[in-house]
């Protein structure tokens, strides 16, 4: 009777998913074919394959509110960053990770910081025209943590020590911004006698698949306008030597002020998963700013 | 005997190949007035402010008119400074971005201009590819047709005519056709 239940659970999940990718589908295809509006390719949950402006630095704030059915209680991360653009093709960031975990793994009133993430992006390939643009760019991740570590699910973008490598390809076509990465994770121990669990996949290929809309303004007159963007996101990760992963669904929007300041609304749901995980749904709300010409 | 000899082949074999270059007169010289750039690779109004702030920074820059719907972007000089027209395509470049279009306006004062006699305007050393001899007058707008300087797409319908000039190596040469606007 049990088995019958995860059975119907899982083929109710399938259907869902299927939905959602077949409106997505539909989604981007009616992107692809629109000329009224612009892409963006400033993504909330994922970077694209371009770069910063080189010698500017960016601040960037992000407040993660999730939960899940593993883990109901509201799980708060914070994540503060600060991003180099080191030159025209490279670009560095430097995040630290606090949450309000506490050690023992339960969601509580302790805030605290628990590791800190190195990033480097490297765009070596772009082909630009008027309004469109091709690049690819490789990207790395390292990252501690110290966190008690009780889910499946491999993130080291606040919740595991480890390190990532991976491409981007970004497409900006007819005024519309597609982009798509792949990486390979690998989880380590967590630091303050964390360590990995074993038996359990410590080595994850993350994909992403987004897509960006800018809404407003419909004609750019100067740089103090407000603009307005749209952008959905499909994520995804398989725990290599298993037959683990999941998909979530990322959609946001962004306001972007005088050209140099952005603000971010994301909500990230799952759609697929088989594997253990604790707070996967939930909102984001970003704040950036860039200084041009600082270093 | 021998250092002398050596010395006037030297005089004789770099006046013979030597491009002829234009002298300029001290006042009313033949100068740059403007650059009209557009830029390629963005659409976002973040992007061109990225563009719009690496130009803005130049020395010799004293304006930069930003088009931010077409990307265009004119920009002016302050007076007796040092044009340098390479730093705005590299301000371009480090912003991101690529120079999809680069057009200077030149105010000439009846200079005589023709293949094989490179142009210096205001410090920029300009070759004519392919161009009949011709007196110009007023003002007339170059556009550069080099690599960096010009899409590819663009680039495709001058290739036969860019002969590349090596012989001043280590300064920049722009290659430019006379437009007609």
């Amino acid at each position: 009777m049990v088995n019958s239940y995860f059975t119907q659970r899982h083929i109710i999940r399938h259907n869902f998913l299927l939905r959602c990718l077949s409106i997505f589908s539909i989604v981007l295809v009616v992107c692809l074919f629109s000329r009224q509006a612009s892409g963006q390719e400033l993504f909330v949950y994922t970077e694209p394959a371009s770069n910063m402006p080189a010698k500017s630095i960016g601040i960037r704030a992000s407040n993660w509110f999730m939960n899940g059915p593993g883990d109901p209680s509201l799980n708060y991360r914070f994540i503060p960053e600060v991003m180099w653009g080191a030159n025209k093709n490279l670009m560095l960031h430097t995040e630290g990770f606090f949450s309000n975990t506490n050690q023992s793994g339960k969601t509580g009133q302790s805030f605290h910081g628990e590791g800190l993430g190195l990033y480097g992006k490297y765009r070596f390939y772009t082909s630009d025209q008027v309004y469109r643009h091709f690049r690819l760019a490789g990207f790395g991740r390292i990252s501690t943590n110290n966190s008690r570590i009780q889910q499946e699910q491999i993130d080291i973008n606040g919740y595991n020590a480890g390190y990532q490598f991976g491409m981007i390809a970004t497409q900006l076509l007819h005024k519309q911004a597609i982009s798509s990465s792949i990486s390979f994770v690998q989880a380590l121990d967590n630091g303050n006698k964390h360590p990995f669990p074993s038996g359990s996949p410590d080595k994850a290929i993350q994909a992403s698949l987004s897509t960006g809309r800018l809404l407003l303004p419909r004609n750019y007159t100067g740089y103090n306008q407000t603009n307005f963007n749209v952008m959905l996101e499909l994520l995804g990760e398989h725990l290599v030597s298993s037959n683990k992963a999941y998909l979530d669904i990322a959609p946001a929007i962004q306001f972007i002020f005088n050209s140099q300041t952005r603000l971010d609304f994301g909500y990230r749901r799952e759609l697929y998963s088989n594997m253990t995980r604790m707070s996967q749904n939930g909102f984001m709300i970003r704040i950036e700013h860039l200084l041009f010409n600082v270093l | 005997m021998k250092n002398i000899f050596i010395a006037l082949l030297a005089i004789i074999g770099i006046t013979i190949f030597h491009p002829v270059v234009r002298a300029q007169s001290n006042t009313e010289n033949t100068g740059i007035s403007r650059v009209s750039l557009t830029a390629s690779g963005l659409t976002c109004s973040m992007c061109s402010k990225a563009i719009f702030k690496s130009l803005s920074k130049i020395q010799a820059v004293d304006k930069v008119d930003a088009d931010v719907q077409n990307s265009i972007f004119l920009i002016t000089f302050k007076k007796d400074n040092r044009i340098v027209l390479e730093e705005l395509r590299k301000a371009v470049q480090d912003a991101g971005f690529s120079v999809a279009s680069f057009r200077v306006d030149v105010l000439f004062k009846d200079e005589e201009i023709a293949t094989g006699i490179d142009l210096m305007v205001s410090g920029n050393r300009f070759s004519f590819p392919n161009i009949q001899k011709q007196k110009v007058s007023g003002l007339k707008t170059l556009q550069i047709i080099d690599k960096g300087y010009l899409s590819d797409k663009d680039r495709a319908k001058y290739n036969s005519q860019v002969t590349g000039n090596t012989f001043h190596a280590a300064e920049v040469i722009y290659h430019v056709v006379l437009t007609q606007s």
